[in-house]
């Protein structure tokens, strides 16, 4: 089933001629990876599959930093592995180290690190080195953290595939919170076959965590190859694309096109009930993290990026009815949503992940058609929403801009159908020839 | 229902919280708590009554 992996030494030193430049990885770990590769069994399921982790989740052996000064200098070493880990060392993988976060898993730029398509722009984020290292061959997949958007963002940027499972699908005992209501954990992989091996292997209960929840067991490989004939598949009237870039636009149009080809039934959908998202998103974020975060903010303040430290002060002192009523807008919404799958006998929403591409690493602004938006209020507007419902939404690539920045489509399924977007997107992927393209900074061009 | 936000009633608050060691108050600090109340107030308006909020460690359609 799977690869004999090199010796870690040689895995590791492919990964640091690419990462000087990249700045993907924080920490790698050639010991652990040494008796990993000892301990090789070629009849596992994720059997020399190289895995790299987001650096909010444990390691046994290594700190955990999540891209802030407020974890030590150096923290200490992890003393377990979080649930995740341990269950891709038990299928087999291979864990070569931890990769950058955005600060606290909490914005979409992830400093420090490049994306391997264009140096000078980031690979989005707060799963920044997670995406690069992908896209840049340095492994096959990773795990990524999803609040608003963590997993999608960067997966669409770095042109590869990412999923944000359904809320309390993969347990998330020994990850960092940044909002306990809105996190995920999911896998991003150079193909949505990587996503489905990934998630096989971390899906399912675990005790240690009282939001996992008990679910049949799937396997979500067994449908991939099943193709779309016969499908509905929605896009959306509006919301996605208000604003939205017109290369981004045209992208997803023809995304569209090629399901309908392949025997999809394609409805258009009425989704404007999703305005107010982006306000919702950060109205619950913002008193959860504050929340998980309070003796910092007491304590250590100067060690917080002030824009992080903003949003969390908010978040401490806005009154409890603003959170309450953000929940009530969240059930509002997925009351909605399941109206608009069950009525249009729905298997899958598609949208634009993003409505834009990489930007600058100090861009703060995107100009389109219809007027200006704040970089991280166009990523999150469309991929929140799913974090408030708690649907299952891939992202896959679906073309490059005339600069040759990729460009991602969203597919959002019903609540524990994992298998049926990574099927829609699998059919996708194999009908266009977009994974097949490697960007310039990649270990296959060292 | 926004007017409360002046510089000297969220530093107030943020005192009271135990918070004070945080920096003079920021343009951008108060107009975050301008926008989120506005919010509120505009989500509030366009609930339906009968809307609870939700479970939020449930993602189910059941």
């Amino acid at each position: 089933m799977g690869v004999a992996p090199a010796s870690a030494g040689s895995i590791l030193a492919s990964v640091g001629r690419v990462d000087q430049e990249l700045g993907a990885m924080v920490v790698l770990d050639p010991k652990g990876l040494e008796q990993q590769c000892e301990g090789y069994n070629r009849d596992l399921p994720l059997a020399g599959m190289r895995v790299a982790v987001k650096d909010i989740i444990e390691v046994e052996g290594l700190p955990t930093r999540c891209g802030s000064a407020l974890y030590g200098d150096p923290p200490a070493p992890s003393e377990t592995d979080a649930v995740v880990v341990s269950r891709i060392r038990q299928s087999g993988g291979l864990i070569i180290g931890k990769t950058a976060a955005h600060e606290l898993a909490c914005g979409v730029y992830t400093p420090g690190t490049s994306n391997p398509w264009d140096p000078y722009r980031s690979p989005g984020g707060s799963s920044g080195g997670s995406g690069a290292a992908v896209a840049a061959g340095l492994c096959d997949a990773a795990l990524g953290s999803d609040t608003g958007g963590s997993i999608r963002i960067p997966a669409s940027l770095c042109g590869i595939a990412g999923l944000k499972p359904t809320y309390g699908l993969v347990p998330k005992s020994g990850v960092e919170p940044l909002s306990w209501s809105l996190d995920h954990v999911g896998p991003l992989g150079k193909t949505v076959r990587d996503c489905a091996r990934l998630l096989k292997a971390i899906a399912g209960f675990h005790p240690s965590d009282p939001t996992s929840v008990t679910t049949p067991s799937v396997d979500y490989l067994a449908h991939l190859d099943s193709g779309v004939n016969g499908l509905r598949v929605a896009v959306p009237s509006g919301f996605f694309m208000d604003p939205i870039d017109p290369q981004t636009q045209a992208a997803f149009l023809a995304a569209v096109e090629v399901i309908r080809e392949l025997g999809a039934e394609i409805v258009v959908v009425d989704v404007s009930y999703l305005s107010g998202s982006l306000e919702a998103e950060f109205a619950i974020v913002s008193p959860e993290a504050a929340t998980y975060h309070q003796s910092s903010l007491r304590g250590s303040p100067g060690l917080i990026d002030p824009q992080i430290r903003g949003m969390l002060l908010a978040g401490a002192a806005l009154p409890s009815s603003y959170y309450l009523t953000a929940l009530r807008w969240r059930q509002q919404i997925a009351n909605l949503m399941r109206a608009t799958f069950n009525d249009n006998r729905l298997d899958a929403l598609a949208t634009p992940t993003v409505p834009a591409f990489a930007q600058l690493h100090d861009q703060q602004e995107f100009v389109y058609p219809g007027g200006e938006e704040p970089v991280i209020s166009s990523f999150v507007r469309t991929t929140a929403p799913f974090n408030l419902t708690g649907q299952p939404a891939l992202s896959v690539p679906c073309g490059f801009t005339a600069d040759g920045l990729p460009l991602g489509l969203q597919i959002a399924g019903r609540p524990f159908a994992e298998d049926m977007v990574l099927r829609i997107g699998a059919a996708y992927e194999s009908a266009t020839d977009w994974v097949a393209h490697l960007p310039p900074l990649h270990v296959a061009n060292q | 229902m926004t007017t409360i936000w002046d510089p000297e009633s969220v530093a107030g608050l943020l005192r009271s919280l135990g918070l004070d060691a945080v920096e003079a108050m920021s343009d951008d600090l108060l107009a975050d708590f301008e926008q989120r109340a506005l919010a509120s107030a505009v989500f509030d308006s366009a609930l339906a009554r009968e809307v609870s909020p939700c479970n939020v460690f449930d993602a189910s359609w059941e």
